[in-house]
């Protein structure tokens, strides 16, 4: 009995030091946020966007694949028809990247809305449209070759087509 | 006499779904139904069957892998500045995508196709909200855990493969290759972070070992 005693109370020292638990939270820094400049609508299109730009790569992923759906198109019946849908995905992202610097440049709906984040909007410009526009370019450059080979070559131009771009020559 | 009938009874029936009886009907002066070459495909073995636990998985290394990857920007604000932490966790991000994709491709090599709606199979717990702004220690434990998620999954999935009735030994031995020895590094290196982690943790002030721990994961990347 006497030694039980002993033990529950050595059990209560133990549990007094390591009872607490872990440490898993550290206090945070004091870090002033006045250099944090950036505005609320303009932050919310760019998470819609960095949704869109997700959405962009999965629809992506499905035409790699050519599969049946039901929320997202998974099955493209040629070649034709699947660059066409790219060029239009495109645009698509393109015209929300514009509507971004729209918004970053001239923030409507809130006091601070005078705000023009140029540096954002520079980065959009040079890094984003110009991606965009290649990218843009490009597909409808692929899509007018392959256009005029199937012509009158149907199934030989398109298998002709996609050796060449296979091996980087389109 | 017999037998030959018989025999030839069922080499016409097992005929039918052969690419060359295809061809052959096909390339007749009057095809029938179409000419169509139906059986002209990749599949063979039992990837008719494990196809929808393939295309599971791969969505479930997809899920996991944007996980991983809002982890990762988590950690790399710069209130956490942890760029060890997130470092580690882009790294698992980028490591089950390219998973997914490998898987997808494997889906397509063995005649069958890639359906992104079919969900992964294991329910995630009810603690796990969408929410994965963690602490350090809470997202080790995190990461632990969706690894063990998956070097389960492919552990059954490789079970199924072995013990179908037609034994897929390559879906079996693929599953092996790019998954089980891969996840099971995952998983005891996540391990290994958290005890030691943990172990760093039980001081007053844990700040200071939080932050050489942190340069030390930066070091192992």
């Amino acid at each position: 009995m006497k030694l039980f005693c002993v033990f529950l109370v050595a059990l209560a020292c133990v549990g007094g030091t390591m009872g607490n638990g872990l440490k898993c939270t550290l206090n945070p820094a004091n870090v002033p946020t006045s250099w944090i400049d950036i505005v609320d609508p303009c932050v919310k299109v760019m998470e819609s966007q960095v949704k869109t730009e997700i959405a962009a790569a999965m629809k992506y992923l499905a035409m790699i694949l050519n599969n049946n759906d039901t929320n997202i198109r998974q099955e493209w019946l040629s070649a034709e028809e699947a660059l066409s849908d790219a060029l239009k995905l495109e645009a698509e992202v393109t015209r929300s990247i514009r509507n971004i610097i729209i918004t970053c440049e001239n923030p409507k709906e809130t006091e601070t809305s005078s705000f023009n984040d140029y540096h954002l909007v520079d980065y959009l410009i040079t890094d984003f449209l110009e991606e965009q526009h290649k990218g843009q370019r490009d597909l409808a450059g692929k899509l007018s070759t392959l256009g005029k080979m199937m012509q009158t070559h149907g199934q030989l131009g398109e298998f002709l087509f996609d050796k060449k771009l296979l091996n980087g020559e389109i | 006499m017999l037998f030959l009938g018989i025999f030839s009874v069922l080499l016409l029936t097992v005929s039918a779904e052969f690419c060359y009886s295809d061809v052959e009907n096909a390339c007749s002066t009057n095809p029938k139904s179409g000419g169509l070459t139906l059986n002209c495909n990749a599949q063979y073995g039992a990837i008719d069957t494990l196809q929808a636990d393939l295309q599971s998985f791969v969505n479930a290394n997809i899920e996991t892998s944007f996980e991983f990857l809002l982890m990762s920007t988590h950690f790399g604000n710069y209130e956490a500045s942890r760029d060890g932490f997130k470092g580690l966790y882009r790294k698992l991000s980028d490591q089950s995508w390219a998973d997914a994709i490998d898987l997808i491709k494997y889906i397509t090599r063995r005649g069958g196709k890639m359906d992104l709606n079919q969900l992964p199979r294991f329910k995630k717990s009810v603690k796990d909200s969408k929410i994965l702004e963690l602490t350090e220690m809470n997202s080790l434990a995190k990461a632990l855990d969706s690894e063990k998620q998956l070097a389960k999954e492919a552990l059954r999935i490789h079970n199924q493969a072995q013990h179908h009735t037609s034994q897929d030994a390559d879906v079996a031995h693929y599953i092996e290759d790019h998954f089980t020895e891969s996840l099971s590094e995952r998983v005891r290196d996540l391990a290994g972070y958290s005890n030691d982690f943990k172990n760093l943790l039980s001081e007053r002030d844990a700040s200071v070992s939080v932050f050489l721990f942190d340069e030390y994961l930066k070091k192992t990347l």
